[in-house]
């Protein structure tokens, strides 16, 4: 009869993976691998056999997600539908959950395949506020408000994050690429209201964002070069 | 009369099943009521017995023969689930357990508060069959029972003939309700007075072992000739043994630098569980052991080998004794029954007795020690016998602590530790050897 390596005990025939510790049964049944050890090499805990792999829980979290989800949905069109008798304002928490559940089950769903579910999520928010745009026929903003705000918002956190993994050593500096790209994305907001509200671009707020963190994000990347290799966080603050 | 004990509380309700069909669930015992709130990933209160066989196990016989045990045994066949105020016992219905894969480490990694889950398991490595049980279901008396269950129909199934096999439970037969009484209450009597709370012990100063490890350490020692030994300085065993622990601590005490020393509680003490089922009749397969705690005053001064043994046997003599239990019955069944305590919500109550549990338990001993006795099986069953090991519960205050367990001719003593050191064990062993036993010692790590 096979024998586990592990466990050493007796098997049924033709078993290839022992029950109890999972071990792989070899082709001469385990009985040339004889431990005389009182206690077997593995530390098993019984119950690790139990719980649920990465894939299990995502799954059982992405049904439970889409059934409540789903129930809040309907909740909100049957609140309508049964006080107004008809469906408008609905759309747009039915439209903001739908967007949340991309957001959060895209990430979900492709485990570690993390930079498909960044471009998909990408690809989401402009269509998530193209959808806010088409549920109000009376009026379009996003060709001219929209459309530019949410994609120089993107781009500027696209920006940010290439120019923070290329660093070499990250520290404060990824804060004032941060604050640099928190300044530039007001500005391109404000030229978006500006140009769709009066037609010519007149930096008013937003240049008062960029005079407050500009100068911080100065002193941050000074005191990111200044202390590099000279003083080490981690030590100062036992991190 | 010698005894002058009142009769059970005959209007107590003892029984710890309730309500019937799917209903049914279980009262957690009076030992085992605060038991669940103590348990950790580590501290697990399980502890283990186990038989090593002639032959090597073969999986396939020992998984039929839990199945079928396990009917058996229906009040072990429970999870545990919390209650608003108490912890009970619930039925998992139609389930039994699988035997499980040794391990390096034994006792540990047992979820008892998780859904599902059974408090016991049975483990196989080569030709030995283990089971491990939380102390929230039994003490050593029901494992062993459990185990000796199991045993006689593995080997059944492995072509024994075991009908002439008598004094064991086996599978077919309908327990009795006696079975999973709560024998603590059936003992109880509300008019005694509480016990003295005992002092502060000393607990050894030593580096705990790395998370998840717990290391065992068994002697197999000649069981004639320690009782021989026992009775030269006119003492039972278990006091002998208990004396050698004692006279272990003792040297572990004094060998400290004398400014670590007097920072040091002076009592050494040691838990000595008794099974109860001795002084009172019960056939309870649930919890029903106290203690007693043997100790030496090390202020009174340095004390020597036979002056160990004769205190320890003197106080035990007359600790072991049904009106001294009955007063430790009375404080533990009447704390339960404290109106302030049962309206505590159970979070609080877990609090209460974690703080109860270190004060009134492992503050008051420096280790534990249990000795089972010596195990009896019929024949053609313990042919196939060759030892029984019985490893006690992983405990983080009293890092070391020993279980004896007697089998034929030998007796095997079992330390289980969470501490890097084994200074314990290693005089515990040498102090043995110097008296001329031939000790065989077999360790997990």
């Amino acid at each position: 009869m096979p024998i586990c390596p592990n466990c050493g005990v007796e098997l049924a025939e033709s078993t290839k993976h022992c029950p109890l510790c999972r071990s792989a049964i070899e082709a001469d049944g385990g009985r040339s691998e004889e431990r005389e050890a009182p206690y077997p090499e593995k530390a098993i805990d019984p119950e690790h056999f139990d719980t649920l792999t990465d894939a299990q829980r995502r799954k059982i979290f992405l049904e439970i997600f889409s059934v409540c989800s789903a129930i809040a949905c309907i909740t909100v069109l049957a609140v309508e539908a049964l006080v107004d008798g008809r469906i408008s304002w609905s759309l747009y928490p039915v439209a903001s959950i739908a967007y949340l559940f991309f957001v959060i089950a895209v990430p979900v769903a492709l485990g570690r395949r993390r930079w498909r579910a960044t471009v998909a999520l990408a690809i989401a928010t402009p269509l998530f506020v193209l959808s806010l745009d088409m549920l109000d026929a009376s009026r379009s903003w996003f060709p001219r408000i929209g459309g530019p705000i949410t994609l120089s918002v993107e781009a500027t956190i696209a920006a940010c994050a290439a120019s923070i993994s290329r660093m070499k050593s990250k520290g404060v500096n990824a804060i004032a690429v941060a604050l640099i790209g928190a300044a530039a994305a007001c500005v391109c907001i404000e030229l978006a209201i500006d140009l769709a509200a009066s037609g010519s671009p007149d930096l008013d707020w937003s240049a008062v964002v960029a005079a407050a963190c500009l100068p911080i994000a100065a002193l941050l990347f000074y005191a990111h070069h200044r202390l590099s290799g000279r003083a080490s966080l981690a030590k100062l603050f036992h991190l | 009369m010698a005894n002058a004990i009142k009769a059970p509380n005959a209007e107590a309700r003892s029984g710890t099943e309730r309500g019937s069909g799917g209903e049914r669930w279980y009262v957690l015992d009076n030992a085992a009521a605060f038991m669940p709130a103590l348990t950790d990933r580590t501290v697990t209160l399980v502890f283990r017995v186990s038989a090593t066989l002639r032959e090597r196990v073969n999986l396939a016989a020992l998984e039929e023969a839990v199945a079928n045990v396990a009917e058996r045994f229906p009040y072990y066949l429970v999870e545990l689930r919390h209650g608003f105020f108490w912890y009970y016992l619930e039925p998992l219905s139609g389930k039994a357990p699988h035997p499980v894969a040794d391990s390096r480490y034994p006792c540990m990694n047992m979820r008892v508060r998780r859904r599902g889950r059974f408090l016991y398991r049975v483990r196989a490595y080569r030709s030995r069959i283990a089971v491990e049980f939380c102390h929230i279901l039994t003490d050593g008396h029901g494992a062993l029972g459990y185990l000796k269950s199991l045993l006689a129909e593995y080997l059944r199934l492995r072509g024994m003939d075991t009908s002439a096999v008598r004094g064991i439970f086996l599978p077919g037969e309908a327990p009795a309700p006696e079975e999973s009484e709560d024998a603590f209450k059936s003992h109880f009597r509300q008019d005694l007075p509480s016990p003295r709370i005992a002092v502060r012990a000393f607990h050894y100063p030593s580096l705990p072992l790395l998370p998840g490890q717990y290391r065992v350490i068994t002697g197999a020692v000649p069981l004639a000739p320690a009782l021989a030994k026992a009775k030269e300085y006119g003492s039972t065993l278990t006091e002998f043994l208990v004396s050698v622990y004692l006279a272990s601590l003792q040297d572990i005490f004094y060998a400290l630098p004398a400014p670590i020393r007097r920072t040091m509680r002076p009592h050494l003490s040691v838990q000595v569980p008794v099974n109860l089922r001795r002084l009172f009749p019960s056939s309870t397969m649930r919890n029903f052991s106290l203690y007693v705690l043997p100790s030496l005053d090390t202020r009174l001064g340095v004390y020597e080998f036979p002056e160990i043994v004769r205190r320890v046997h003197h106080y035990m003599q007359a600790e072991v004794d049904r009106k001294n239990i009955s007063m430790q019955i009375s404080r533990n069944v009447g704390g339960g029954r404290n109106p302030i305590v049962r309206i505590l919500p159970l979070p609080l109550k877990g609090v209460a007795a974690r703080l109860v549990y270190r004060r009134l338990g492992e503050d008051t001993f420096s280790g534990l020690f249990s000795n089972l006795g010596p195990v009896e099986l019929p024949e053609p069953i313990a042919s196939e016998v060759l030892r029984f090991d019985f490893i006690p519960a992983p405990s983080r205050r009293c890092k070391t602590n020993a279980n004896a367990i007697s089998w034929k001719d030998t007796l095997y003593i079992g330390f289980g530790s969470l501490s890097a050191s084994t200074e314990l064990e290693r005089r515990f062993f040498t102090t043995l050897t110097g008296m001329g036993f031939p000790v065989s010692i077999e360790s997990n790590m």
